[in-house]
């Protein structure tokens, strides 16, 4: 597991309180919402608050929002794509 | 007006323990609460974002519909002061420590008073009268009259709750501005409010006031007993609770030291203690168990004059 999908999902965990559930728990490419880890849109709103408060990454329309935030995967590859585009 | 369920989780053994309020013991206040295990009510997805005052609700009034056999009240009614104090702490704290980034959704959602009213109904999946009264030490007391109101006005079963929690903050505060140092309590009661007596009705609840910047303590306890056309000697016990020892004589002036009983001296001081003391009259009044007033009381006053110019009165009989 990379350090950046491990640290986001420790940041997961830790921002939506998400008791009994560990790291390792979370699958890459399992689903966050519905029938994944269950999350809501008050997750989903949580998420992008994580996302610009400690990557400094903006999702500024839902559609993004959507494919950003489907799965640790969809957001490592959108943290980093962001990261390239402002190098 | 009918009780047929009650539920309370206190600092004191109360929940699930019909007959409690013959074995209660003076409280420590600096004792903890004492709760059920809350993955027995609430999913952990939902438990997560809820604090002490959410949890103890919820517990309360799962508990009170299962005890009344019912799934779903008309209508539920909370009466908070402080509201969910631990998570108003947490969003101004994220405030403070905010810079220029984004806030936090969730903590402010889960702060504002009307969410303990709120996070029941979602629990339930109710979509009835959902309303939160906040009226400091009298919020109780107006979510009951909302509740008779409610009854009145056509439902059946009505679900009627008083909560808050302790918060060091706040307890800091009051020390600090009005030099007092008192150790906040906290817990949950709650209520099924029926219009129909049915076998499971432990008490009926005759008649409730609350009155605001009153100046005539016993004139107005006088008034509300006359108009339920009940002298102060046929009432068995006083469960009250005052301000100061001036408080207490304007009660000395109506009732004889052995019909009172602070009930403070078992609940600790929050500000919806009140409901603690409607479940302790209504336990006594079920005669579940051996109530150290014996077992005759028939008639029991709940009056709340916790602070100066505030008074909530109850009325029970069996």
């Amino acid at each position: 597991m990379s350090d950046l999908k491990y640290e986001l999902k420790k940041q997961i965990i830790e921002e939506l309180n998400l008791e009994d559930i560990q790291p390792e728990d979370i699958e890459d490419d399992a689903p966050l919402f519905g029938d994944g880890l269950g999350l809501d849109s008050i997750d989903a709103l949580e998420l992008v608050v994580l996302m610009e408060k400690y990557y400094g990454v903006k999702i500024t329309d839902e559609e993004t929002g959507k494919k950003v935030l489907a799965s640790i995967n969809a957001m490592s590859e959108f943290i980093l794509e962001q990261k390239e585009k402002n190098k | 007006m009918y009780i047929n369920a009650a539920s309370t989780i206190s600092h004191q053994p109360t929940f699930r323990n019909a007959g409690f309020s013959s074995n209660l013991r003076k409280l420590d206040p600096s004792s903890g609460l004492i709760t059920p295990d809350y993955g027995d009510f609430i999913p952990a997805m939902e438990r997560r974002r809820m604090s002490h005052v959410q949890k103890m609700a919820i517990a309360c009034s799962l508990d009170c519909l299962q005890q009344a056999g019912i799934q779903q009240p008309d209508a539920i009614i909370v009466g908070t002061s402080m509201g969910c104090s631990i998570n108003t702490k947490n969003f101004l704290d994220k405030i403070l420590a905010a810079t220029n980034g984004p806030l936090s959704p969730t903590s402010f959602i889960v702060s504002t008073h009307n969410t303990i009213a709120g996070q029941i109904a979602l629990s339930l999946k109710n979509h009835g009268y959902n309303m939160t009264h906040t009226q400091n030490s009298l919020s109780f007391e107006q979510s009951l009259i909302d509740g008779i109101l409610t009854i009145e006005n056509g439902a059946q079963n009505v679900l009627v709750g008083g909560a808050d929690e302790e918060e060091d903050t706040i307890y800091n505060m009051r020390a600090r501005l009005k030099n007092e140092e008192i150790h906040l309590t906290c817990g949950a009661s709650f209520f099924i409010l029926s219009k129909n007596q049915d076998s499971i009705t432990s008490a009926r609840l005759v008649d409730v006031a609350s009155f605001g910047l009153i100046d005539n303590t016993t004139g107005t306890i006088k008034n509300f007993l006359d108009t339920n056309n009940t002298l102060a000697e046929e009432i068995d016990l006083v469960l009250f609770a005052v301000s100061d020892q001036e408080n207490k004589n304007d009660l000395k002036s109506i009732f004889q030291p052995w019909q009172m009983f602070d009930y403070q001296e078992i609940t600790g001081t929050y500000y919806t203690n009140s409901s603690f003391a409607m479940h302790y009259a209504v336990d006594i009044l079920s005669n579940k168990g051996h109530s150290i007033f014996g077992d005759k009381v028939k008639n029991i006053l709940v009056c709340n004059n916790l602070i100066p110019g505030n008074l909530g009165l109850m009325l029970l009989k069996n």
